[in-house]
């Protein structure tokens, strides 16, 4: 599904944001892509649908180079932000869940179509008509999935998308990223707070200085996570199997 | 949860909201032409018709009230300017300064005026949702050659969009300025300055993520079409307006 080859990219006041990556993603895989502030996991994801280009190296989607068509990329990797409130441009949730679908200039009944179905997927079906402002944290991370859903996006990238939220706002996030995992769909999370996705994902990408430093199955990857000053769950450090959010 | 002002959308299921947004927008045009000329008969009518507007939507007045107090103050300024700066029969005098009936009666008229066009501009922003306002100014903006209507449109529904959040983030950076201390601070400008560089830093910061999600989603400046479907109502409104604009014009 989506494949990076030595991948690196320098901001224009020369920091090097990536060196050198090379990541193989499958269809359906759900991974989590931890470091500390400054590693480049944002930097990563924002080259996975063009948002950033790379200053050396690619990146491809389904065989296809990102830069050679944005609206491909945009349409098969759909991101949820880490600030929702940045996300929103609709007026109400319904409109905010259209922008995306009448981007793609599809007819107006198909857009209607598709997002009252993504308002229902993720349980905010009876809110089309509130302001987007009024929701919760929660709900505003599930708007901004409803508006990726809308574009039928095979991939969900989440930058931090546990930052800011209450217990009941993660719980709800989580059980959206596992319900879109369920249907098939490629999940990809950042964050520096690997213990609410440790029982979820089936792959560990660990980043720092702008390199990947390790990638595997969780268990392979917990007894080297502190060393690129991500912190290992309590659970962990007490010996015992880490817990989801969910429970 | 935001703080949002009483000049955002609100969504409801008054004719108003389901009018179609190029009436409106040409009634709001019409209505200005109308306040703009300042006969008191006719601000009269428009202001009927605003008033009854905003009772059919439902304007709470309290909250109303509480965010036009600045204006308010500002209204006040500038009737006192026009008041002690208009010759004519002299009501009171203040040293070298005196207070005319004329000037005091121009200032009322140009306050009510500000006022007037006001109302109609709430009563606009609050019916009328982001994606009709913007596809409403693209047909406006059509028949202006070399100008990408589409994107003029996003900025100004953006710009409308956006002015609740900028505000709201101006007062979190006032009281987070004054939990430091600010109030105590003498110098006007060191005041404004303090609230106004964070201010702006913010906003330029939302922009850049604002733009960034948009591109994110595949704006590209170009998007479905709105179906706009005017309704008897909206020619009866259009046509009430073109009467009162027009009856000045020719009357």
């Amino acid at each position: 599904m989506i494949e990076i080859r030595r991948l690196s990219h320098r901001f224009g006041d020369g920091t090097q944001g990536l060196i050198n990556v090379d990541l193989r993603i499958a269809a359906g895989e759900f991974v989590a892509i931890v470091g500390a502030n400054g590693s480049g996991k944002t930097t990563l994801l924002r080259h996975l649908n063009g948002l950033l280009q790379p200053t050396e190296g690619e990146v491809r989607l389904k065989g296809e180079s990102v830069s050679r068509n944005l609206k491909r990329a945009r349409q098969i990797v759909g991101m949820v932000f880490q600030d929702a409130d940045s996300q929103i441009v609709g007026e109400t949730v319904f409109d905010d869940v259209a922008f995306g679908p009448e981007n793609l200039c599809l007819p107006t009944e198909t857009v209607q179509a598709r997002v009252t179905t993504a308002l229902r997927s993720v349980g905010l079906a009876d809110k089309g008509h509130l302001r987007p402002h009024l929701l919760s944290g929660g709900e505003k991370r599930r708007l901004a999935v409803a508006g990726v859903l809308a574009m039928q996006s095979e991939v969900i990238a989440f930058d931090e998308p546990f930052s800011n939220l209450d217990y009941p706002g993660v719980g709800q996030v989580l059980a959206q990223m596992l319900a879109l995992r369920d249907t098939g769909a490629t999940i990809l999370v950042t964050t520096h707070d690997i213990e609410k996705l440790l029982p979820h994902a089936e792959r560990v990408v660990v980043m720092a200085g702008g390199r990947i430093r390790a990638d595997g199955p969780a268990t392979d990857i917990l007894p080297h996570l502190e060393t690129y000053a991500v912190r290992v769950p309590c659970a962990t450090r007490l010996g015992l199997e880490p817990q989801s959010w969910l429970t | 949860m935001a703080d949002l002002s009483v000049f955002t959308y609100t969504p409801g299921l008054s004719g108003l909201h389901e009018g179609d947004a190029r009436f409106k927008l040409l009634t709001l045009l019409l209505l200005t032409v109308t306040i703009s000329t300042g006969r008191l008969w006719s601000l009269f009518a428009v202001n009927a018709l605003l008033v009854t507007g905003l009772f059919l939507i439902r304007v709470p007045l309290p909250t109303l009230l509480k965010e036009m107090r600045y204006f308010g103050a500002f209204l006040l300024l500038v009737w006192l300017v026009r008041a002690l700066g208009t010759p004519g029969r002299i009501v009171v005098s203040f040293g070298p300064l005196a207070l005319t009936l004329e000037g005091a009666g121009q200032g009322g008229l140009i306050c009510w005026q500000m006022v007037t066009v006001l109302m109609a501009g709430l009563l606009f922003t609050r019916t009328t949702r982001m994606v009709e306002l913007r596809a409403a100014t693209a047909w406006m903006l059509k028949p202006i050659p070399f100008l990408n209507t589409h994107q003029a449109a996003l900025m100004l529904g953006l710009l409308v969009r956006f002015i609740p959040l900028i505000l709201t983030q101006a007062k979190e950076i006032r009281q987070a300025q004054q939990a430091r201390g600010l109030e105590n601070r003498r110098s006007p400008f060191l005041r404004l300055t303090a609230i106004a560089f964070p201010l702006l830093r913010a906003t330029l910061i939302k922009s850049d993520r604002i733009a960034t999600a948009m591109a994110a989603r595949g704006y590209t400046g170009r998007s479905t079409p709105f179906n706009f479907v005017a309704q008897t109502r909206d020619w009866m409104l259009l046509g009430l307006a073109t009467l009162l604009a027009s009856s000045h014009l020719w009357g």
